[in-house]
């Protein structure tokens, strides 16, 4: 598999310019069309297929397994059947939530300085710092977290979790929240200062409006993508197998008890696992759908 | 023959005003600088109260420029530095202290392409007032009219106010951006090539309200259309490569420049 693909790309490159060559002239122009347009659709086609297995098999494997025994029963002890998934959604809802409510505020604030006040070297090096951190392995976060917090108290939590996961949204949503808010026309932000307003009314009143739709869906994207993230909370908030709502204790979290699941030899703990999965991608697919949906409807034109 | 005899009377009203109108905007030895660049070299100029006064000259001479020092628009823009002063009712609008944000509540701008806010027709002229602290719907709702009526808006958008100001015309886009100009009550109105975007029609009715506007305002006016300044101003000033050329009557200027230069742009020889 690897070697056709390997050898293939090449002689796919080769015959093409061979047959290009081989046209007259004005034919060409044609060709080339046609062959980008079977090349491009031939790559779409090959990036879907990946995801395309993913969902027919979590669909598959896991629509079985959404009763309501999943959303109102806890783990089982191991190796006993049934049980479900309440301790790690709830568990799931309180971290990233907590997570929200630090990563927003900053990560949006930190975007509206970088636009509207940052210059100079100083936010320069936010700026360049914030997007290596885009690229941050999430395994860092997780260890940055149980370095701050879990080992200064001794206890593994999900605050501490939630602390994780806030240090991955933020340089996301900064840079986000940033590229929206200079998308924003001069002219509209020149109107409102022709008026008398001070920076602050200006931003407020007409830049982050205007901004908003994008701004949200930076957001709503930086939430699913730590909604998903195991790694982090290996090291913070490490699981449990029954509702807990302290957020000073270990907490369970969805992707870690589908992890944790998975690795079990018994049916069904797999089949918890697998249900976990369908419903982790349902509950962001909805999300993201939800929210582009309200961002459509009350999306301002810019011009 | 009526229109005629209207344009004599207003020529000569004008034209005997000048004596006892006092200057609304004056510059003493204004110097401006974009980082090296020297924009506008020792400009000295009166501009008469409730009138129109038009700059022209070529693209790059300095006219926008000039208008944007009115209201410190051109604080914005990094490195950049205006020496001599600038008064306006005699106080100086660069002296230390003087708060832009509050100054631009008195002297309004309106620019090039119309930018209405991506809000509705209403907010669009409320957004001034509700930043000057008005809240009140009654009052609002009083501004609102007032100004649409005035700039000849408001029979076309009297029952479209919570629509988008985005779905209005060019031409009625330009007209509320100077009707939400108006409704924070500003002495001076700036205006920069308003009609630069607009077709024929529409610059004339930009136009007539202009006529009607100087009763209450001194509006001055950026124009690249000389016919426009002749049209629209009472007064015109010819900038080039940042100087203030030439500075008279708008009928003076086009009837008898004093200035080669003048001569040479207002006669279409360059420009």
């Amino acid at each position: 598999m690897l070697r056709a693909f390997v050898l293939g790309i090449p002689i796919l490159i080769v015959i093409y310019y061979v047959v290009i060559g081989l046209l007259p002239f004005a034919q060409r122009r044609k060709a080339r069309h046609a062959a980008t347009l079977v090349l491009g659709g031939a790559a779409v086609v090959l990036a879907l297929i990946p995801l395309v297995l993913l969902i027919t098999h979590l669909v598959r494997e896991g629509w079985g397994g959404l009763s309501l025994d999943f959303f109102t029963q806890d783990q089982k002890p191991i190796g006993q059947t049934g049980g479900g998934m309440r301790h790690a959604i709830i568990g799931s809802l309180i971290i990233v939530g907590m997570a929200s409510c630090i990563g927003i505020p900053v990560g949006v604030l930190a975007g509206i300085y970088l636009a509207e006040v940052g210059k100079g070297k100083f936010a320069a090096t936010i700026r360049f710092l914030s997007e290596v951190l885009t690229g941050l392995p999430s395994i860092i976060a997780g260890i940055l977290g149980y370095t701050l917090i879990v080992m200064r108290y001794n206890q593994f939590s999900a605050i501490a979790g939630a602390v994780a996961l806030a240090i991955l949204m933020i340089p996301v949503i900064t840079r986000v929240t940033e590229e929206a808010i200079l998308l924003v026309p001069k002219s509209m932000r020149e109107a409102s200062y022709g008026l008398g307003s001070s920076q602050t009314q200006t931003v407020i009143k007409v830049v982050l409006p205007a901004a908003r739709s994008a701004i949200l869906t930076g957001i709503v994207l930086a939430v699913a993508r730590v909604g998903g993230e195991t790694a982090p909370l290996l090291l913070t908030a490490v699981g449990q197998s029954t509702l807990q709502t302290d957020v000073t204790k270990s907490m369970a979290a969805l992707p870690l008890s589908i992890y944790l699941n998975a690795n079990q030899p018994f049916d069904s703990s797999q089949q918890l696992a697998v249900t976990g999965a369908l419903f982790l991608v349902l509950w962001i697919a909805f999300v993201n759908l939800t929210i582009s949906a309200i961002a459509a409807k009350t999306r301002p034109r810019l011009s | 023959m009526l229109q005629y005899s209207t344009a004599m009377v207003q020529t000569v009203l004008s034209e005997t005003d000048e004596r006892f109108e006092l200057p609304k905007i004056r510059a003493e030895k204004v110097d401006f600088h974009y980082g090296s660049f020297h924009a506008l070299k020792d400009v000295n100029i009166a501009m008469p109260s409730h009138r129109v006064t038009a700059l022209i000259g070529p693209s790059g001479c300095g006219k926008s420029t000039f208008l944007r020092c009115i209201n410190r628009m051109n604080d914005l823009i990094d490195g950049s530095k205006l020496t001599g002063k600038l008064l306006v009712d005699g106080s100086d609008i660069y002296a230390p202290g003087v708060d832009p944000v509050a100054l631009r509540k008195h002297i309004g701008m309106v620019f090039q392409k119309p930018n209405p806010f991506p809000m509705s027709i209403y907010d669009n002229i409320a957004y001034g007032p509700r930043i000057h602290g008005i809240r009140k719907k009654a009052e609002l709702d009083i501004i609102v009219e007032r100004c649409l009526s005035k700039s000849f808006l408001w029979n076309e958008v009297k029952d479209k106010l919570s629509q988008s100001a985005l779905a209005l015309s060019g031409g009625q886009q330009q007209r509320l951006c100077i009707a939400r100009t108006m409704a924070v009550d500003p002495q001076v109105i700036l205006m920069d090539e308003p009609c630069s975007a607009l077709d024929p029609v529409a610059t004339m009715r930009i136009e007539d309200l202009i006529a009607e506007l100087k009763t209450q305002f001194t509006i001055v006016i950026v124009t690249h259309n000389m016919q426009q300044a002749q049209r629209a101003a009472d007064y015109t000033a010819f900038f080039m490569l940042g100087e203030l050329v030439e500075f008279n009557t708008t009928r003076e200027m086009f009837l008898n420049p004093q200035e080669k230069r003048t001569m040479d742009y207002i006669s279409g020889r360059f420009g």
